[in-house]
């Protein structure tokens, strides 16, 4: 493993998708499972029992055979991906869609449940009423004093979300396809690398993801001090 | 004016009275009477199952028209028995939150006199974490009343403090009414408190309410649990 090497690697498709997909998960976290922890936060009823099941399915179902059920639904003949492909012309399957919402539902119970947990907080909940009581609107109170009040299990479940997320080889090999120049992603890159006895530029891309992973752990120890 | 009810658990909650103005109603009665439902209700923080509430011309539930008013709408403000103060903001930004976030513009010069009528001048640029109990639950009535409600209801907010404290934090709550012009519901199960404080009481006991003039509640024979 050389510098040369390294510098190759960092300019190279799979680093620029893998960072691609961290941008998008980013973006998709706090558009829909910021809004989503928020209603998983409130009283317990049938939907929100199937939707929390459903968020914790990639922690408790096999990576691979999670992909493959996602893959024989959003497929192209699939029932949910046959009428996605007709109607809006999106294909999710072995695309780079596919590979960043691979990434998404990987890192997706690791932000959602423990914010909702925190939501869900007694003294969290007081603060809110206390907030509609000065005035406030609900939008306006979810932004100026609950997600202030919630900021460290926010931020840290993010940055466990997208490191999970970034790093997600099982989901996005089934849904992405691990195809060269498209869905290669620098986990799948590394598979990639062994597979053809390249094992110098197979240790450079573990040292990308090895310095990426602990910029991820250094800023988790910043936002949670007391390791919480 | 109030005639309303909710059930949870077993327990049946009823009220009906029409709140005289201005002046500091007690809301007085054992714990677990329902005191706390019933500022709850009123400040929009749940919701009654049956029957209305109004307050000055404004119908804030009306279970017939399936109407309710969201707590931002109604323009009460409630002091709790925990202060309840946003720890991410200083004293002086919890003081303005209803100014800037709460859609409640300052009045000129209300934020000073809120500030001295509460001797707040010392604390405005501390964190909160670092108050004292009393300290804080002064900082939350000051709050309170630059949110402007038309009726301010405040949860026993000096239980959790000692004797000296709630001495002290008498004395600025019984100028409320006089300096802001604001009636006051004031809930607690203490007696001193209530000869204090009442100008009327509202005895809960039971579930049940009973509205009565300071006159009244102390020559009634009622034997009232402290």
């Amino acid at each position: 493993m050389t510098l040369s090497e390294i510098g190759r690697e960092l300019g190279s498709f799979p680093t620029r998708l893998t960072l691609m997909v961290g941008l998008f998960c980013l973006g998709l976290h706090l558009v829909v499972s910021l809004p989503l922890a928020f209603y998983l936060s409130g009283p317990k009823n049938w939907a929100r029992r199937i939707l929390a099941f459903l968020v914790t399915l990639p922690l408790v179902f096999p990576p691979i055979a999670l992909g493959f059920i996602l893959l024989s639904l959003l497929g192209r003949n699939g029932l949910v991906g046959a009428p996605l492909e007709s109607w809006l012309g999106l294909r999710i399957v072995f695309s780079q869609a596919g590979v960043i919402f691979a990434g998404y539902i990987a890192g997706l119970p690791l932000f959602v449940r423990p914010l909702a947990a925190a939501l869900r907080r007694a003294e969290i909940k007081k603060l809110t009423q206390a907030a509609r009581t000065l005035g406030a609107g609900p939008l306006t109170t979810a932004l100026t004093v609950t997600a202030p009040q919630v900021s460290q299990v926010l931020g840290s479940g993010l940055l466990l979300a997208l490191a999970r997320g970034v790093g997600e080889v099982g989901v996005t090999m089934m849904l992405g396809g691990n195809i060269v120049g498209r869905s290669n992603t620098l986990s799948l890159e590394i598979f990639n690398s062994v597979s053809h006895g390249e094992f110098d530029r197979a240790m450079a891309l573990c040292f990308i993801l090895a310095v990426c992973g602990l910029v991820f752990y250094l800023l988790f120890e910043k936002i949670t001090p007391n390791g919480e | 004016m109030v005639d309303m009810g909710k059930s949870y658990g077993g327990f049946h909650f009823k009220a009906a009275f029409t709140l005289a103005e201005p002046g500091i109603t007690v809301v007085f009665g054992p714990s677990g009477a329902g005191k706390t439902t019933l500022l709850n209700l009123l400040a929009g923080l749940s919701q009654p199952d049956w029957g209305f509430i109004r307050y000055q011309e404004r119908t804030f539930f009306d279970a017939a028209k399936k109407l309710f008013v969201p707590p931002e709408k109604r323009r009460l403000s409630c002091v709790f028995q925990e202060s309840r103060l946003f720890s991410h903001f200083s004293v002086r930004n919890n003081l303005l939150f209803p100014a800037r976030f709460g859609g409640r513009p300052l009045e000129p010069g209300s934020f000073d006199r809120v500030v001295e009528l509460l001797g707040l001048e010392g604390l405005l640029d501390r964190r909160t974490i670092t108050l004292s109990g009393g300290e804080a639950q002064r900082v939350a009535i000051g709050r309170a009343l630059l949110a402007k409600g038309q009726l301010l209801l405040m949860d026993e907010p000096l239980s959790s403090l000692d004797r000296e404290r709630k001495t002290e934090l008498l004395g600025y709550i019984a100028a409320i009414p006089q300096r802001f012009g604001t009636p006051t519901l004031y809930v607690t199960h203490a007696e001193d408190e209530l000869e204090r404080l009442a100008d009327r009481v509202l005895t809960i006991e039971g579930g049940q309410c009973h509205l009565l003039s300071r006159h009244e509640f102390f020559n009634s024979q009622l034997p009232l649990a402290g």
